[in-house]
């Protein structure tokens, strides 16, 4: 139960407490928290846990308003939540629409890479709703894939952001199966030293492998795909999404 | 790819089909009191658990109780509109009374990006244009200026690119290029207008045009705003060549280690050939042609500190015969023009420090039978800004600016200055404009409540020109009418030191004072982004304007004044088809230099309407076209001469100051283009256009011959014109 991991957290992070009651929690053991349980959620898969996530990213969020990696992890979770309601087939256009709008003051008080890599996918996920927005939003998708490399050159997830969106971008725009490849490549070397400070986003390892096994699929390398799946599944044993890719390849 | 989305789906199936697990039962109960800082009770609280889903409301004493399953510390936090939320970390077997002290708090603000008389164009959100959109502008040519053309409030007086904003002449919009003013914003300047703005759009990265109302940050302006920025860092390395009927370039854009950054263009313009094929309204010797050559250095030294310097060097030259049986010459036209750019900006905290030092210079030597003028300018600018933003709800700016403009005027006129051909009898002159100008500004950002935002500022300015000192109050506010609408107004005063030239020795009037404006903006706009409907009533009042006589003399003390109607219109209809509305009416008159009568201004287009559709096709191909109408410009029609014997010229005698128009411009235009891809890092873009597609003949001036007898139409310099190119770029993804 999500509740009772909430639960163990509380009774973690107590222990190092005072026992009096005290004003003004620190964020950054709630950032934590929720990048974990935003982590768990998304790797399961599940859409109630999703949406607890999100549910908690919300609750945290509204006793912290002006905290910004607080912010990052309230639009992160919306915008997992609005991948699985969109898959649902629900209307996950106002998610995406809120998140961005979160992100955004996110990045007004902590600027970070990962968030302008997601305003990026998002953008990318309201142009595959409504193509019309393509010369609208593309160019703010690629503003905000600018800014996520000039603040994180390195940052892995930024490459594994930029590898996902290459699978669904036509080659004449920049994207196309190799291109996807040679990013997800460079976010997985990326992630092998990668070292987030406490709080800070630290998702993204076992998805890039997992990204890059349908790229080998699509490109026809069955069996380095089906390499990519196992290493996504032992870094993350809980990764549903990598089991069922794997058992469909098998 | 589907499959994420299959298997999202599938795990949505499954737990939709899991019983919803019950509450624990609750073990623990917590008491206590929401108050503010005064110690008042606060009810309606909302109090809750951060480790739980357990919450409960205050009641009219404050007092809340919430029971929970929770175990070991807990953390409780109330939270009331108006009150910053507070929280309190507790044990969860805690049996006294807790005490939640709620202080105030301004609501969480979603920015008001909308102002009166303001669009912007470029990669941001939100943007009235995108960069795409700017440069996709059929009939614009990727100019930048004709792009903005398209824009409420723009009249399009000529054939030229040329920013005519709301019954304001052409020097009364400034062209900026990160914080500077552009001495030489324009080029191939012939009598029907300028042809191109001299910065490759494709260097830029935002755009910010103001046809009125803008802030006191921009001083020594008094109708219009264009304000250009160029890019910083590109994602990726990337080499680019272009090929067109009239234009060769090549570009690159560097990525390089430790934050920097390289752009570089180079192209040779020749329209000779673009001429030969679609044929020619007037002889040409040479075709306008030119060379320029741009590059950029960009150093971000830290995330939010950066370093940018920009330089340009252009040169351009053209011919035209005039079609004048009493001459047998013609207007020439030759420019060397350069400027560099160098600015830092940095964010401390809450303190945002911008400077720009920038130094331009512009050799122009035009001749017109028996008139040669070459102007050398050199122009020296200093701008600095600091923003402060110590709370959501307000941030404040101050700022200030400094230039220095040297100007030499060097040539031959007639006697008199309307005597055209050669062998007229001329006087010679040598004359210097020289001066400086500083200013200073304020500006407070204020969101007074949450749906309103005001900026107001005061700046003031002192020319060694005019020796006056002036004070502008500004002030514009924007009001959030719910979601998607919002009502814009603004209103101030704004100056501006007439061009050098009317300074100068010899020909100008030292000593003539700034001219002055009165604006007065109330708008509506209803969405943004791609919907978008806006609609601007204005009202501006002129003093102490200067003009030129017939004469060429310069007079100053005119009044005038401009009222109109802007609307714009964007839409996407489906999925890959949007188009654009813009239609302009002015109704402007001001004092006619030569008459001292009050009289249509010579810009005063009534109305001004531009339709733009864009359609994306399967392939990468994509097709749009734009037509333009205007009202005929206003003219003052010559009614007979005199001869005067002792200078050998024939006097013009002139009808009331601008009392007849040109016939109505019209204009269609087509482009297509297709993106392809020749390899996983290089694309080709192949462009095809007809600009006036149905040859329409649209004068743009009347000329007259030697003994006024005879009136010559001056129509376009471009008939029916097909163009076609294409672009080459390699991609590396660099860093």
């Amino acid at each position: 139960m999500i509740r009772t991991r909430f639960l163990f957290t509380a009774a973690f992070v107590a222990a190092a407490s005072s026992a009096c009651a005290q004003e003004g929690v620190a964020p950054a053991k709630w950032a934590d928290t929720l990048r974990t349980e935003i982590d768990r959620a998304s790797l399961a898969g599940d859409p109630a846990k999703v949406a607890a996530a999100r549910a908690f990213a919300d609750r945290v969020a509204s006793a912290f308003p002006d905290d910004g990696l607080i912010l990052h992890y309230q639009a992160f979770a919306m915008y997992r939540e609005a991948l699985v309601s969109g898959a649902r087939g629900g209307d996950s256009g106002t998610l995406l629409e809120r998140a961005q709008s979160i992100f955004e003051r996110s990045l007004a008080k902590r600027p970070l890479a990962e968030t302008h890599a997601l305003m990026a996918a998002i953008d990318g996920q309201m142009i595959a709703r409504d193509p019309s927005r393509a010369m609208e939003l593309g160019i703010a998708s690629q503003q905000s894939t600018t800014a996520a490399l000039t603040l994180g050159p390195n940052n892995p997830r930024v490459w594994l952001v930029r590898g996902q969106g290459a699978i669904y971008t036509p080659a004449e725009y920049g994207g196309g199966l190799k291109t996807a490849e040679e990013q997800l490549v460079r976010a997985i070397a990326l992630f092998a030293k990668d070292a987030p400070k406490p709080g800070e986003p630290s998702w993204g390892k076992a998805e890039a492998y997992a990204w890059l096994g349908q790229v080998y699929e699509q490109l026809g390398e069955k069996t380095k795909a089906a390499d990519a799946y196992k290493t996504a599944l032992s870094i993350a044993p809980d990764f549903g999404y990598a089991k069922a890719l794997a058992a469909a390849l098998k | 790819m589907q499959s994420y989305h299959r298997w999202l789906a599938t795990l949505a199936v499954t737990a939709a089909l899991h019983p919803i697990a019950g509450q624990a039962p609750a073990t623990h109960v917590l008491r206590g009191v929401v108050t503010s800082a005064q110690g008042a009770p606060i009810a309606g609280a909302n109090v809750f658990l951060l480790e739980s889903t357990d919450a409960a409301s205050s009641g009219a004493d404050g007092r809340f109780t919430i029971r929970t399953a929770a175990q070991g510390r807990v953390t409780l936090v109330a939270r009331h509109v108006g009150f910053a939320p507070a929280n309190v970390d507790v044990p969860v077997d805690t049996t006294g009374d807790l005490t939640v002290t709620l202080r105030p708090r301004a609501a969480v603000l979603v920015p008001i990006k909308v102002q009166a008389g303001a669009y912007t164009a470029g990669n941001e959100r939100g943007s009235t244009l995108t960069a795409l959109e700017v440069v996709s502008t059929p009939g614009a040519t990727a100019d930048i200026a004709r792009a903005m053309q398209t824009l409420p409030g723009v009249q399009n007086v000529d054939e030229g690119t040329g920013l005519f904003v709301r019954g304001g002449d052409v020097s009364e919009t400034k062209v900026l290029l990160n914080n500077s003013v552009m001495l030489s914003p324009y080029n191939y300047e012939t009598p029907t207008g300028n042809y191109t703005v001299t910065v490759n759009p494709f260097l830029l990265d935002g755009i910010f045009f103001s046809s009125g109302g803008f802030g006191a940050r921009y001083g020594n302006i008094l109708s219009g705003v264009a304000d250009l920025r160029t890019q910083g860092r590109p994602v990726q390395s990337s080499l680019t060549g272009v090929a067109g009927l009239a234009s060769v370039s090549t570009g690159a854009d560097l990525a390089l280690d430790h934050g920097i950054a390289v752009h570089a263009t180079a192209a040779r313009n020749d329209t000779e050939l673009l001429f030969k094929l679609n044929g020619a309204t007037r002889a040409y010797s040479p075709a306008p042609n030119g060379t320029d050559v741009s590059g950029s250095l960009v150093y971000d030294y830290r995330p939010s500190g950066q370093f940018k310097t920009f330089a340009i060097d252009r040169h351009s030259a053209l011919g035209i015969g005039v079609d004048d049986p009493s001459f047998n010459g013609g207007y020439a036209s030759d420019t060397h023009s350069s400027m560099v750019q160098s600015g830092w900006s940095d964010v401390f905290g809450k303190v945002a420090p911008t400077i720009s030092v920038s130094q331009s210079s512009v050799d122009r030597n035009d001749t017109y039978g028996a008139f040669n003028l070459l102007d050398r300018e050199n122009w020296s600018q200093l701008f600095t800004q600091t923003a402060w933003s110590p709370e959501d709800h307000y941030s404040l700016r101050v700022g200030g600016d400094l230039d220095w403009r040297d100007a030499r005027f060097i040539g031959v006129a007639g006697q008199r200055l309307s005597a055209v051909p050669a062998a007229a009898p001329v006087v010679k002159f040598d004359s210097r404009g020289a001066g400086s100008r500083n200013g200073a500004f304020g500006e407070v950002d204020w969101r007074a409540m949450e749906a309103l935002r005001v900026i107001a500022g005061l700046r003031t300015d002192y020319s060694s020109f005019t020796h006056v000192r002036t004070a502008d109050p500004r002030l514009s506010l924007a009001y959030k009418l719910g979601d998607d609408a919002t009502l814009t107004a603004a209103a101030g005063e704004y100056h501006q030191v007439s061009d050098p030239l009317y300074f100068a020795s010899g020909i100008g009037t030292p000593g003539i004072g700034p001219m002055a404006s009165r604006q007065y903006v109330l708008g509506w706009q209803l969405g943004e982004n791609k919907q978008i409907a806006r609609v601007e009533l204005y009202d501006k009042r002129y003093r102490d304007l200067v003009g030129l006589t017939h004469d060429k003399v310069v007079v100053g003390g005119g009044t005038g004044e401009a009222r109109g109607a802007d609307v714009f219109l964007k839409r996407s209809i489906g999925p890959n088809f949007s188009t654009r509305l813009t239609y302009s009416y002015v109704d402007s008159k001001r004092t006619d230099p030569s008459t001292g009568l009050k009289a249509p201004a010579a810009f005063d287009i009534t109305n001004s309407v531009t339709l733009i559709a864009d359609r994306e096709l399967p392939k990468g191909w994509s097709v749009s076209g734009a037509f333009r109408y205007a009202t005929g410009k206003p003219y003052t029609p010559i009614t007979g001469a005199t001869f005067d014997a002792a200078n050998n010229v024939w006097d013009p005698r002139y009808a009331a100051p601008n009392s007849a128009r040109l016939p109505a411009a019209q204009r269609l235009d087509l482009a297509m283009s297709r993106v392809t891809r020749l390899g996983p890092r290089t694309i080709l873009v192949y462009f095809f256009s007809v600009d006036n597609v149905l040859d329409r003949v649209n004068v743009y001036q009347y000329t007259y011959t030697a003994d006024y007898t005879q009136r010559i139409p001056i129509r376009s310099l471009f008939k029916r014109s097909i163009y076609f190119g294409a672009s080459l770029t390699h991609l590396e993804l660099g860093r």
